[in-house]
Order: C-alpha cells, then structure tokens, then sequence
C-alpha cells in the first residue's frame, strides 16, 4: 500500500472517523512503518487536546466513592483469595478434635517439617497461580479493547453495506430510467428512418424521366395551401406535395380525391405537419392520366365518405386542354 | 488491602506515568491520585458528549475502572495518560450514543461551543494553572481554523461521528468532509507542537 496515501488517512484514523475499510488499511500499513507510526502518535496527541475543549466541570463525590469502593473491593478480594490460598495447611489442624490420642499427635508432629516444606512449596504455587492470573487479567483487558474496537468496526460496516444497498438501488432505478430513454430514443429512430426512406421514395419518383406535375390551386383563392402532383403517364402511382396546411380541428382530416367524369374516388388521407407541410403517395385504381381533376377536401375522420361532402381546400386538373 | 483511601491531591513530585506504575502493581492511591488530577477534564468531555449527568457519571467511574483493570496495558515513558484515558472516555461516549441510536442532529452549543467553556480553578491550582494554559492555547488554534473545519473536526470528535455521516448529516460531498478533516487536524498539529502539546512531551 503507497505510504503516501495511508499518511493521508492518519488524521482522521487518529480522530476515530475513518470508515471500517480505511482503518484495516491504516492498521495492516502501521506495524512496517516506524514513520507513520511516529506520526499517528503526535496526530493522537492532537486529538486528546480536543477534550479540553470541553468545559471542564467537576463530577459528584458519589461517584469518585463508588470508584475507589469498586476498586477496594477488588483488591480486597484478590487479597482474600491470596490469604486462603496460602494457608491450607494450618486450617486442617483447627478442625481436629481434642480427643485424638496423644500418640497419634506425636506421630503427626513428626510430619510438621514436611509439611512446613509443602507449605512453602504451595505457597509457591499461589505466587505463580497469581502471576497467571495477573497474566490473564492483562488478556482478558485487551481482549475486551479488541471486543470494542471490532463492535465499532462492525458498527461502521454495517452502516456502508445500508448505504451500498441504497446506492444499488438507486443505481437501478437509474438503469432502468436510461433503458426507458433509449427505448424511446430507438423507436425515434426508427421513425426518422421510415420518413428517410419514405423522402427517398419521393424523391426518386419525382426525378424519375419522363414525370409531369400538376399543381393545385386554393379553391376559395384567399387560402396560403399550395400543392403539387408528380405523375406519370400510364401509371397508377403519384406522389403529391402540399404546403400551408393549416391544422384542423380535432375530428376533421383532409382526403385527397381522384375525379373522372361524375365518379370520384378517395385515395388517402393527408396529415399536415406543424408547419404545414404534408406528401401523399397514391395508388389509383387506373392509370393516373385516365382522371381528369384532383382536389383535397376536409371531411369527418372514420366517416370513408364515397364521394367529397367537406369543403375543398385545394383543387387542380390532370387532363392538359 | 483494608486501608481506608484518603481524598487527596495528585503528589507533585509524580507525573501520570509513574502514578500509572504503581496502578499496575495495585496502588489504589495513585489511582484515586489520577481520578483527582484527570476526573474534572473527562467528566466535562463526558457532558459535552452525552448531555446527561447520569449517564455521564456512569461513564466516567467505568472509564477510570478500566484505567485500573488496563493499567498493565498502559504504555509507560511516553506521557501519553491523558490522550489515553480520554481515548477511553470517548469510547464509552461513542458507544452510548450509539446504544441510543440517535444521534445529535448538530453539536450542542453549535462550532462556537469549541471556543468557549471557561474552567473555574479547583483544589489543585497547578494542575488546574496547566490545563487552563492548555485551554487557552487549544481554543486559540481552533480559532484559526475556518468554521466548517471546527464544524467537521466538533462533529467527528463529540459526536462520534464518521467521515460518511459526517457528510450525510451536512449534506457535503464525502471527499469535502475528508478534506477538512485531515487540514483541521494537521494544521491543529502545527499549531500545538511548537507550545509543547504533542506526543513527546505530553
């Protein structure tokens, strides 16, 4: 791990505000160096001044009483323990009853030197029973250091994995947002695509040899629509182009119409676009010069009129006088 | 051990470290000794922490119990008592607050409370000269730090907080927390070591 960076964590390792996987960082960097080490000592140092910003403020005598009670008591107990501990061998004698024969008591004299020497020696094994014990306290506190210290940890941890859960899920609220714009973002393109394909098909219609156009006038004369048809002699296929629309009121569509004496036949429906422009590619049921007049009427939309009932906006002859 | 323990005043003649040496051999004195010199300085942190006077007593007779049963983990020759015991004050701080399970929404007293907060002198006036000393020279660093650096460093230290919920409770990018918190505590550094407040001669 670069040195340089674990030197960056240190400040706030030694403030105890470092997140559970920046510590372990700080704590597997530390024993291999005795220069980071030096330096967390004097940011530590830094940081016990903080408790002077405190107000200092004096605390009840109860509790320096109920301190210095729990302590004596402890001391007291392990004196205890050590006193019974080292007097195993007087308690025996108390309970002896006086009857006992004499003799018996003189040959049990004879075994006081032994049992002094034994004395010494579990006297000895009290000393180091208590040097273990001591041993074990020392263990048993830093175990306990390490208990707190791995809660805290375990605390800080727990707090990232709600935080990854909530970021996860934000994480996919967001994928999902993104599949819905580029959903709609395909379906534009394949809409740009039709019309790209559909202006090709104009185009090379319109610049086909041998196309003849015709043009369509406003009926009233005071309206700004305009259009153009291009055909071809002997086909049924036309293309025809508008201009200056103007948008209808909801319910109403224009229908272009195809007229050959009295009969008239509809051959599409026009959807002008905001600006006002619109192309209609028709198919006729004949070939398009077998018709005489061609006009864009307004009708109700769904009604399939068989002949024009709506006013005509635009109109114009195919016949050439 | 029967003898009665006597209120009395930190012996002049004993630094911290050497009243921790005889703690560790079980002098119960020179902890009362230590409780008499240390206990004004972490029950304030303890208030400022948990702004409960109960609570607050728990944890400092709990904090200098811990002194006595950790006195053999205590390392000695680097004058380093204080940070130590104030390092287990604020555990135990840290883990009440958290055994509450709600966190204070913004320091009490606010980043001013840092700079504030006058001793009044006890019994041992040269003890209580030093810390007042101390006092000074600490809120006059912290005075030179700008006030979201107080604010982070109040924060993480009184608060327990950690550098993400640091940024969670002040709705700051994490990299910003982290940021003024190592520039608060190293120009803290810089500040205290030349009027002797570091790890050396503590």
């Amino acid at each position: 791990m670069d040195e340089e960076y674990i030197r960056t964590l240190l400040p706030a390792y030694a403030l105890g505000a470092l997140e559970a996987g920046e510590a372990v960082l700080v704590e597997r960097t530390l024993p291999s160096s005795p220069a980071l080490r030096q330096e967390l000592d004097a940011l530590r140092a830094v940081v016990g001044e903080l408790a002077y910003a405190a107000p200092p403020a004096e605390p009840p005598e109860r509790v320096r009483a109920a301190l210095l009670t729990r302590v004596e008591s402890n001391v007291a107990r392990a004196a205890s323990l050590s006193a019974e501990a080292a007097e195993p061998a007087a308690s025996p004698w108390r309970r002896w009853p006086g009857r006992l024969a004499t003799g018996l008591m003189a040959a049990l004299l004879l075994c006081v030197l032994g049992l002094g020497g034994l004395t010494l020696m579990m006297q000895r094994s009290v000393s180091e029973a208590l040097a273990v014990n001591a041993q074990l306290a020392d263990k048993l506190a830093a175990a306990q250091q390490l208990l707190d210290t791995t809660r805290t940890a375990q605390q800080q941890l727990e707090a990232q994995i709600a935080a990854s859960r909530a970021q996860l899920a934000q994480n996919e609220r967001q994928i999902a947002q993104t599949a819905g714009q580029l959903a709609e973002s395909q379906r534009q393109i394949d809409l740009l695509a039709d019309q790209i394909s559909a202006q090709e098909q104009d185009f090379s219609f319109i610049s086909a040899p041998g196309v003849a156009t015709r043009d369509l006038n406003p009926a009233g004369g005071a309206s700004n629509a305009a259009g153009r048809m291009y055909m071809r002699p002997g086909e049924q296929q036309a293309v025809v182009i508008f201009r200056g629309l103007r948008t209808l009121e909801p319910g109403k569509v224009y229908e272009f119409w195809l007229a050959q004496g009295k009969a008239q036949v509809a051959v599409g429906s026009v959807v002008a676009d905001a600006d006002g422009n619109a192309r209609l590619m028709i198919e006729a049921p004949e070939a398009v010069n077998n018709f005489q007049e061609v006009m864009l009427t307004v009708e109700a939309s769904g009604s399939q009129p068989s002949q024009p009932s709506g006013d005509t906006v635009l109109a114009g002859r195919l016949a050439t006088d | 051990v029967t003898k009665t323990l006597e209120r009395t005043a930190a012996p002049p003649t004993l630094d911290d470290d050497a009243l921790m040496a005889r703690v560790a051999t079980g002098d119960s004195q020179a902890l009362a000794a230590l409780y008499e010199r240390h206990s004004r300085a972490a029950f304030g942190l303890t208030m400022r922490m948990l702004s409960s006077a109960e609570d607050a007593e728990d944890v400092l007779q709990e904090a200098f119990w811990r002194v006595w049963q950790r006195s053999a983990t205590y390392q000695q020759g680097r004058g380093n008592f204080a940070p130590w015991l104030f390092g287990i004050v604020r555990n135990l701080c840290i883990d009440e607050l958290r055994r509450r399970q709600s966190r204070p929404s913004k320091a009490d007293g606010g980043d001013e409370a840092l700079l504030h907060g006058l001793p009044d002198l006890g019994s041992d006036v040269h003890e209580e000269a030093w810390q007042l000393e101390r006092r000074r020279t600490l809120r006059t660093a912290l005075a030179q730090l700008p006030a979201d650096q107080r604010q982070a460093i109040e924060l993480a230290y009184f608060g327990g907080l950690s550098q993400r919920e640091i940024a969670e409770q002040l709705d700051s990018p994490l990299g910003t927390v982290k940021t003024r918190i190592r520039m608060a505590i190293q120009k803290l550094h810089g500040l205290l070591h030349p009027r002797g407040f570091d790890s050396e001669t503590l």
